[in-house]
């Protein structure tokens, strides 16, 4: 399959190159100048580019661009630069020219149109929406996350930097948030090196929102060029261009903000440097804040246009980071001395080179390089108070041992100390042929990236390691490579009035650690996108005026955490013998440790999602519709197996009497424990009696491939455009969405309870493990559930340019959300229902709220290690009493689920002649706080968030 | 024109969409706390073949827990006592003596909870006691330190627990087989516990009562651990160490003769670390073992502590009869309890830290409760019985505590562990 693949794409880019050889097409060139609108000042290093031929050319101090060996015909042509509004429009080429003139407008509220709501991009191949600086200072991030209110059927959060911000598209995957990626000035920020917590996304609050020039959020089948995620990506964009000083300030009851960023020209085309610098100070609570978080943001950038007139090189260097810290340091309420630090460091630094070579066989070459360093730094320093003193099981060998003290009464500082670097080079080669009206982008790059953390992991100052403490340096886990390459082919065709274009593309990633051998280290991941264009700017009359539909396929693959696929070592500790001697409470103990080495499963595959977009796009008497279908499939997520293997120890007798001095010695594989008296040395080594010899069950793990699981939904969008006389434009949004999972995979579960029929006194364990389905226990009657739910949002905003003003009023709403647990085993309900005293009901569990439901696990073991099925024989035999689950409420297969409820926000800009401007917002104003009954269980609850307020000052001068 | 209906209406649906919406209160507030008073009338009913106990001078005590007030009264020799009371709601409790029967004395005990005086009501509120029969026994609790103490570092420390068991009866009695155990839920519950249901009006508790997590058994073979007439037996619930050394007002359990529930199954280092030399071979049997916690459990604030013994069938086999064990009613939990009956429960404590709890233990064996409140916590303070000064001087010099099973009665709070001494 990979090689019919790749035979296919050679075969295409063979095609484009060989045609140019048959058609000689003219090409022209094309020069212009930019200005101001208003002041007719030019306007250096402005973008002008053909996005369709993927050529492009910047703006010199004059004001000039030029752009060579253009082929002819019509194309779209687009300005951009930082603070000026996009201006698009069409260009005929048909000789060479010389004289276009530009005049670019200001970006303020001075503008007839102003969006400050999410748009959908239109020309991408698959959805994306994008949302520019306006948008973002109206909303007055704080948080990026915080933009995702503006997707459609995005439920707006109130701003909190003392929790994690994490990106979370569609539901994410198997492995929830851990599948977006994010991405800054095309640097990948990735969570892959973190091993101090559970596979989540990239933590985004050490991100200066104020820096921020558009956010991006591509969902569906992104293309082959975007690696290393399942569920989409988020591409921010920091500002980049000339600018005045701009200075702002945010607050809110919990949080003050102040940024300062420039754009410098270094004039005599030698540039612009732009620079940003942000502060930061949250705390949790108002009253007593002394849990803060505070982050220091930085940024530099350079940007710089080489060899204009003949072969551009547009040059870019980035250098970003934060220093944030939360402290609990100084909290007088807190136990005498005790405290705790973190501190959240970053560096980012890349450099870019985009070479516009625009020859017959290249058109464009893109090199990258992108590092970034983030050291998390957490201290604890607790105060420890016990009985008397405590044993630390602290040993690395197989056998008994006696373990390390810990003194009754101590502090201990806890560090935890991580360095997650990465790494990544690319590059990128883009060809652009036109063929009369077919236009044909061929794409492919080659990249590699390294993930690894040299910090030092967990440690503990002044040698006092807690109990189950091994050390285990970060810095002794290998980087994780990674090489990818991939080849994508962009077509389009005209057909009569209508286009069509079809992307398709492949990529290929290898995986790379050391020592490890996995089987999957090398995988393909294809995809493929098709926009066929009905209908395309018919003006603005008639009722149909665009119209387009689209669809797309996609395998997506994500790249594991260090810590899934590099595993540690596992101990487990039995303590078999602990004695109180003397007078002073001395104590001795011994434990039995045993070590599971390296366990790592090599048929660990990584986590794939397939992924399936279906959209149309219309505008239909002015208003534009976007309606978007998804059908996500995570193949196999990240998930942790454990197993339980039987294990024999012997204990021995601690009522027996030792002397008042003794001298303790154990023999490390037989657990014999021979005492001697100090005081009469003359008596020998006497042997103390074993008590009992128990086996039990201890578990270990390795890491595995889950269930797949489905995420499907609806995405609509529609913009009712502005209405002139109220000055207001509506958008109206709106998402269904359904998940759907359900897991016949079995996981063993074993208690520690006595064993069920010698006596307990005896000091016997439990001799049965039982096999569980999919998440099933002895409280957990289901191995699956279903969920879906509605969300609609309705904006309208009002933008008054004569007075500078934007207010907008946005009605969010919850329609309703559904969820209901599922038990299936081969196409049967496995749970069945029981009454109160235990007694089988024979009727479907579904919809039922009068008996509680009980389960059986599907097989079990004893020390034989033999797996038996679970049958009516052991279900009456009351020695398996203790594994039949039930569950603890009658609820529990009942469609859950609630009502309608809205909450409104409000927000408004206003700008104060051209210094300065001032934001404010209010969520949820009007304090709707209903209570909202659950079908299931009859609990109200309050869902909506609670009312919350800020405002933002923003400078320019 | 027809855009500003446009905005009208878009606004008025947003308004109405979104207003300020709060849970309609359909419950009508009965308040008690307005002025006026009823007359409460309550009228003792004595158990069959006990009729002719009626006497004047039964003790009735009527308590307003919301804020303290409360009434001592006597019977008259009806057996009945009436008295007027403000609007609230009122919890009642009787204990009476009867005439001794083959040397052992019958007491009779009840207390009703949530008497309702209020406004609706019509007239006087009359209230049939119907009061149960029990006997003093030979083994009582007489003193639990549960409340822990301070140490010189200012933290509190609280696995010093432990409960003094004492024979206050003239003959031996053996501590073999006795089985010691706290009533489910740990710490006194804020409503009607789930093991009570309504009968008549009145709340009345289950007879039997559910042991939770373990059941701790007196090892020997019927006399191995005599207990002589003014003995007492220690019992450590946690940490049989000599805790003075680390924290003075804390005390020593590393004594001779004292007990300990001990056992390997519980492996938390904090609560159970190994007794002290001293106490080898003075392990408590674990008979039974419910969930798997790590450490037994031992409330700091309000536990319900019962002493009791399994006749006949024998323990073992008793606790292992899946029958005699059951899940909590109304439940949310898949944790199971033994169930025994309360005729085979030598003594029990009830003990609250605040007056308006509710209940756990019948009222055969505890009418009310031992109050010892969390502003008495932590500081080296139990409960400890009361000296019966009339029994005592009949037993000529042995000292006889005082046991009505009613621990308001029987107990108050000691300043100190009185094993300090």
């Amino acid at each position: 399959m990979k090689r019919k693949l790749l035979v296919f794409f050679l075969i295409c880019i063979g095609f484009a190159t060989i045609l140019p050889a048959q058609t000689a097409r003219r090409l022209y060139s094309v020069k212009g100048f930019v200005y101001e609108n208003e002041t007719n000042v030019p306007i250096e290093m402005a973008l002008v580019s053909l996005p369709d031929l993927n050529l492009w050319g910047t703006t010199d101090a004059k004001g000039m661009f030029l752009i060579n060996r253009v082929s002819e015909g019509t194309t779209k042509l687009e300005i951009t630069c930082l603070g000026y509004q996009t201006m698009e429009t069409m260009v005929k080429i048909e000789r060479n020219i010389d004289s276009l003139t530009f005049k670019l407008k200001e970006e303020n509220l001075k503008l007839q149109s102003v969006t400050v709501t999410a748009t959908e991009v239109k020309s991408a191949i698959n959805t994306s929406t994008r949302m520019d600086r306006q948008a973002i200072d109206h909303l007055q991030v704080i948080n990026p996350t915080d933009i995702m209110s503006l997707l459609p059927g995005g439920k707006t959060v109130n701003p909190n930097l003392m929790t994690q911000s994490v990106f979370n598209i569609r539901g994410g995957d198997g492995n929830g948030s851990f599948g977006t990626a994010v991405e800054v000035d095309g640097i990948r920020l990735s969570p892959n090196s973190n091993l101090s917590g559970t596979t989540s996304g990239v933590d985004t609050r050490n991100l200066s929102a104020s820096n921020f020039e558009s956010i991006e959020v591509i969902t569906g089948v992104p293309s082959v060029e975007y690696g290393d995620m399942t569920s989409g990506l988020v591409v921010i964009r920091t500002k980049k261009g000339r600018s005045g000083y701009n200075v702002s300030t945010s607050l809110n009851p919990t949080t003050k903000q102040i940024s300062l960023s420039k754009g410098f020209d270094l004039k005599k085309d030698r540039g612009i440097l732009n620079f940003n610098t942000e502060y930061a100070h949250a705390f949790q609570n108002p009253v007593s804040p002394y849990t803060t978080y505070f982050r220091n943001g930085y940024g530099l950038n350079y940007s710089n246009t080489f060899n204009r007139e003949g072969r551009p090189v547009q040059f870019n260097v980035n250098l970003g980071g934060t220093i944030g810290r939360q402290d609990a340091k100084t909290d007088p309420d807190a136990y005498k001395d005790t405290w705790s630090l973190t501190q959240d460091n970053a560096i980012r630094f890349g450099a870019s080179a985009n070479w516009l070579i625009n020859s017959a066989y290249i058109t464009n070459l893109d090199f990258s390089v992108s590092g970034s360093y983030k050291d998390d730094l957490s201290k604890n320093n607790t105060y420890f108070s016990y009985a008397t003193i405590k044993p630390a099981i602290n040993a690395m060998e197989n056998g008994y041992h006696e373990t390390n003290y810990l003194p009754a009464q101590f502090y201990n500082v806890r560090i935890e100390d991580s360095k997650g670097l990465n790494f990544s080079a690319n590059i990128k080669y883009n060809l652009n042929k036109r063929y009369g009206g077919v236009l044909n982008k061929v794409k492919a790059g080659i990249g590699w990236s390294t993930s690894g953390n040299i910090g030092k992991g967990e440690d503990y100052e002044n040698n006092l390691y807690p109990d189950g403490y091994r050390p285990r340096p970060y810095s002794d886990i290998p980087f994780l490579h990674n090489l990818n390459a991939y080849i994508e082919d962009n077509i389009t065709l005209p057909i009569g009035k209508t286009t069509l274009s079809l992307v398709g593309g492949v990529r290929f990633e290898a995986n790379y650690i050391k020592d490890m051998a996995y089987k999957n280290p090398m995988s393909a991941s294809p995809r493929f996108n098709a926009r066929y264009t009905i209908l395309e700017n018919r003006g603005n009359k008639g009722f149909l005026r665009n119209l387009s539909i689209r669809g797309g396929w996609g395998m997506m693959e994500k790249l594991p955490n260090l810590s899934v696929i590099y595993p540690q070592d596992k101990y487990r500790d039995i303590m078999v013998y602990s004695k109180n001697y003397g007078t002073q409470n001395n104590y001795f103990y011994v434990a039995k440790t045993n070590v599971f080495r390296d366990f790592f499963n090599p048929d660990l595959e990584w986590s794939r999602s397939r992924n399936i977009e279906f959209g149309i796009d219309g505008n239909i008497g002015g208003i534009g519709v976007s309606l978007v279908y998804y059908n996500n499939k995570a193949l196999n997520p990240y998930y942790t197996e454990s197993f339980h293997v039987p294990y024999a120890y012997t204990k021995t007798d601690e009522n027996y009497a030792v002397p008042n001095n003794p001298e303790f010695r154990v023999d490390k594989i037989t657990g014999e424990i021979y005492v001697r008296d100090k005081d009469n040395p003359s008596l020998g080594e006497v042997m103390i009696p074993k008590s009992v010899t128990d086996t039990l069950f201890i578990q270990n793990s390795m890491q595995a491939n889950g269930e797949p699981s489905y995420r499907q939904g609806v995405e609509l969008s529609i913009d009712f455009g502005r209405v002139e006389s109220i000055r207001t434009s509506f958008r109206f949004d709106a998402r269904y969405s359904y998940s759907k999972e359900v897991s016949e995979r079995l996981s063993s579960s074993y208690s520690a309870i006595p064993h069920s029929t010698i006596p307990t006194n005896q000091g016997r364990s439990y001799e049965f493990v039982a096999f569980y389905m999919g998440g099933t226990g002895r409280n957990v009657t289901y191995n699956g559930s279903w969920g879906d739910g509605m969300t609609a949002n309705f904006t309208a905003t009002t933008h008054i340019p004569e007075i500078r003003m934007t207010i907008s009023l946005r009605l969010e709403g919850t329609l309703y959300a559904r969820s209901q647990n599922l038990t299936y085993y081969n196409g049967k309900e496995w749970a069945y229902l029981v009454d109160e005293s235990g007694n089988r009901v024979n009727k479907s569990v579904y919809d039922q709220k009068e008996y509680f439901s009980g389960v059986w696990p599907v097989a079990y073991m004893g020390f034989d290690q033999v797996v038996k099925p679970f049958t009516q024989t052991e279900a009456n035999d009351p020695r398996f009493a203790y594994l039949i689950g039930r569950s603890n409420t009658i609820y529990t297969f009942m469609q859950d689920g609630n009502g309608a409820y809205f909450m409104s926000n409000i927000s408004l800009t206003k700008e104060i002649g051209d210094l300065a401007s001032l934001s404010f917002y209010v969520n949820n104003f009007t304090k709707s706080n209903p209570y909202l009954k659950s079908w299931a269980t009859g609990v109200e609850s309050v869902r909506n968030i609670g009312f919350a307020y800020g405002a933002t000052l923003r400078f320019k001068f | 024109m027809k855009k500003s209906l446009y905005i009208l209406f878009i606004f008025a649906f947003v308004g109405l969409l979104s207003s300020c919406q709060q849970k309609l209160q359909d419950l009508i507030d009965e308040n008690p706390y307005k002025t006026g008073s009823r007359k409460l009338n309550i009228n003792l009913i004595y158990p069959e073949g006990f009729e002719d106990e009626v006497k004047a001078g039964a003790e009735v005590t009527v308590l307003n827990p919301s804020n303290g007030a409360s009434y001592n009264l006597v019977t008259d020799n009806q057996g009945k006592v009436s008295i007027e009371l403000q609007y609230g709601f009122y919890r009642v409790s009787v204990t009476d003596k009867g005439t001794p029967v083959s040397g052992a004395i019958p007491i009779f005990n009840r207390s009703v909870d949530q008497i309702r005086l209020i406004d609706t009501l019509k007239g006087d509120l009359t209230l049939n006691i119907e009061l149960i029969l029990s006997y003093a026994g030979q083994l009582i609790i007489k003193e639990i330190y549960y409340r822990g103490c301070t140490g010189p570092d200012q933290k509190t420390f609280q696995y010093d627990k432990y409960l003094a068991i004492y024979n206050n009866s003239d003959d031996v009695a053996y501590l073999d087989s006795v089985c010691f155990g706290t009533v489910e839920p740990y710490n006194a519950p804020t409503s009607p516990t789930a093991w009570s249901y309504i009968k008549d009006g009145q709340r009345v508790i289950r007879d039997t009562i559910p042991i939770i997590e373990a059941v701790w058994q007196f090892p020997g073979t019927g006399k191995s651990y005599p207990l002589q007439p003014g003995e007492q037996a220690v019992v450590a619930i946690s940490a049989a160490v000599n805790h003075t050394i680390l924290r003075p007002q804390s005390v020593n359990l590393d004594v001779p003769g004292y007990w300990v529930c001990y056992n390997q199954r519980y492996t938390n280092a904090n609560y159970h670390p190994s007794p002290g030399p001293n106490l080898v071979g003075r392990w408590l049997d674990l008979l039974w073992k419910g969930g798997t916690a790590n450490a037994y459990p031992f409330s700091v604030s309000s536990p319900a502590t019962v002493i009791f013994r399994i006749p006949e069938i024998g323990a073992q086999a008793y606790v292992n009869d899946p029958a005699n064990r059951s899940r909590k009613p109304g439940t949310t939990s898949a944790t199971e309890y033994i169930m025994i009956p309360s005729a085979w429960v030598l003594d029990g404590v009830e003990s609250f830290d605040v007056t308006t709890k509710n209940k756990r233990l019948p009222a055969s064996i505890d009418a009310s409760y031992a109050l010892m409140e969390s502003a008495d916590g932590y500081q080296g303070k139990t409960i400890h019985r009361k000296i019966d000064p009339i029994a005592t001087a009949i037993a000529g010099g042995r000292i006889v505590y005082m046991d009505t099973n009613n621990s308001l009665n029987d107990f108050y709070v000691r300043e100190s562990q009185s094993i300090k001494e």
